[in-house]
């Protein structure tokens, strides 16, 4: 019962350990995914605001080409108009500035300047460049990212144009994906959060509907054993009591005689008594017997010699109704590991049967032999048999033909020898051989 | 003094000396028969006004003993329902 006990609660505890496990591994696998996602997410953002932002910087190039070369102040308060309108759309546009050479042409921080369009007389000098920086603003250092482009104006002169847009665009744009992402993440980490407490309660459930059935069959059991016993023990009694009542009644009648009681027969009535109460406690002491379980451990026992123990035990019995026990076991002890208490009990049960049913003068031959996986001990007699048909019936409770049976010899015996690893049965029972009873338990080297 | 007999039919050999002894003191004949068949051959040899059976006996079992006692009667109507006693 203890080991059925812990055999569940390791099995509960590899389970828990690896719904724990795999738990772990998928939160540690959707962390991962999710930094995945979000680094390609910021990726694709970051390739769209370089597209744009090259663009918007080659756009502007060819107005501020176009602005140098119109060499007047309204050209530049147009640039500077046209970069407010483009700030209405692009956010993240912090400054633009116009070189030609080391001379700065035109710089302005976010808002307020202006300048015309450009033509098809203008023609990229250098490719958009990116670079990525750190911008000193009002408000303190920006990340920015600046894109480059040179232009070649009529005059042959290059003037470059740098436009810085904030890296938070590149945030912005992907801002959307990583929402998702996020969600996604925070979603499956609710649904394997459920998952494992769903895995957590089945598996305490499990277990305590496990204790409870387990708890319920030993009280089933324990029940139906008392039962049985208390069957037995009212079957057993009720005769024996009844005799009692009888004598006692018989006894009293008996005294009120007086003087013309006779004494015979009150002694008479006494010993039967006394004989009554001698067999109800044969009876008690053997349900005394089968109530408490057998507390002796399995021993390496000789049967060949517990053979002759037993039946050196009942000698005197032997003797007293003529019958010859012969032994035939060979010269190599026949190991088997039984506690020898019950081997013993349930050895001498079935001997006192078969000296029982012998009849007179009749013999009891007792027979160790061994099989390749099984050690026997088989114990015959010359009685009248057993019928085919009650062959497993002299093992069950109370099954007696003796007028003074108790129907509980072979029951022990076979209980006994089965809580051992053992089995009984009757084997190869007929008329001209009697009866035969045979042990059988697994080898021990 | 009585010519009531009565047979029991009791395997367990104490008990059947009290019945007969208690009966007996009651100033009736009484007779013992100790298996089953015993009991039928008592009958059949000597007859008798009350037959007690054991129920469980090792030969044949206490109802099969009163039906085969019954049918050994000249008519059905010769006796009365059997009592079962416990």
């Amino acid at each position: 019962m203890q080991k059925g006990l812990k055999r569940r609660f390791s099995i509960a505890w590899t389970a828990a350990s690896w719904v724990i496990l795999i738990a772990a591994l998928a939160i540690v696998g959707l962390f991962e995914l999710r930094r995945w996602h979000r680094q390609a997410a910021h990726q694709a953002a970051a390739h769209v605001v370089a597209e744009r932002g090259q663009w918007l910087a080659m756009s502007l190039a060819l107005r501020a080409a176009s602005a140098a070369d119109a060499q007047n102040p309204e050209a530049w308060r147009e640039f500077s108009s046209l970069l407010r309108s483009l700030r209405e759309v692009e956010d993240e546009l912090e400054y633009v500035a116009v070189r030609r050479g080391e001379a700065t042409l035109f710089q302005e921080h976010v808002a307020d300047s202006e300048g015309p369009a450009g033509g098809e007389n203008y023609h990229f000098s250098s490719p958009a460049s990116i670079r990525r920086h750190m911008l000193a603003s009002a408000s303190g250092m920006i990340p920015v990212v600046t894109f480059s482009v040179g232009v070649t104006n009529l005059q042959a002169e290059e003037v470059t144009l740098e436009l810085g847009l904030r890296r938070r665009a590149v945030e912005r744009e992907g801002w959307p994906a990583a929402r998702a992402i996020d969600s996604l993440y925070h979603l499956s980490l609710i649904l394997l959060g459920t998952a494992f407490a769903v895995c957590v309660g089945l598996v305490v459930w499990v277990v305590r509907r496990e204790e409870h059935r387990a708890r319920a069959r030993r009280r089933e059991e324990h029940l139906a054993f008392s039962g049985m016993l208390a069957n037995g023990i009212v079957h057993d009694f009720r005769n024996p009591m009844s005799s009692l009542r009888l004598d006692a009644q018989m006894l009293e009648k008996e005294t009120a005689r007086g003087p013309e009681a006779r004494p015979e027969r009150m002694a008479s009535l006494a010993s039967r008594m006394r004989n009554t109460l001698d067999r109800m406690e044969k009876v008690f002491q053997e349900f005394l017997t089968l109530a408490r379980p057998d507390s002796a451990t399995p021993e390496k026992l000789d049967l060949g010699a517990v053979a002759r123990e037993c039946v050196e035990m009942l000698t005197p019995r032997l003797e007293a109704s003529g019958i010859r026990a012969e032994i035939q076991a060979g010269d190599a002890p026949a190991w088997v590991r039984v506690s020898s208490a019950a081997l013993k009990r349930s050895v001498l049960n079935v001997l006192l049967n078969a000296i029982q049913h012998a009849g007179a003068d009749g013999r009891v031959w007792i027979q160790v032999s061994e099989t390749p996986t099984r050690m026997r001990l088989d114990i015959a007699d010359s009685g009248a048999g057993i019928p085919r048909a009650d062959r497993e019936r002299v093992f069950e409770m109370f099954y007696t033909t003796r007028p003074k049976g108790t129907g509980l010899g072979l029951f022990l015996a076979r209980t006994a020898i089965e809580q051992n690893g053992g089995t009984v049965s009757v084997v190869e029972s007929g008329e001209e051989t009697g009866a035969r009873v045979r042990f059988e338990f697994p080898r021990v080297t | 003094m009585s010519s009531v007999r009565i047979l029991i039919v009791e395997d367990d050999a104490d008990h059947g000396r009290s019945l007969q002894e208690a009966i007996s003191d009651l100033g009736y004949e009484v007779e013992v028969a100790a298996t089953g068949e015993a009991g039928i051959e008592a009958f059949r040899a000597r007859g008798a006004d009350v037959v007690l059976t054991d129920l469980v006996l090792p030969d044949v079992d206490g109802i099969a003993v009163m039906q085969r006692i019954r049918a050994l009667g000249a008519a059905p109507g010769d006796f009365d329902d059997g009592v079962c006693l416990h």
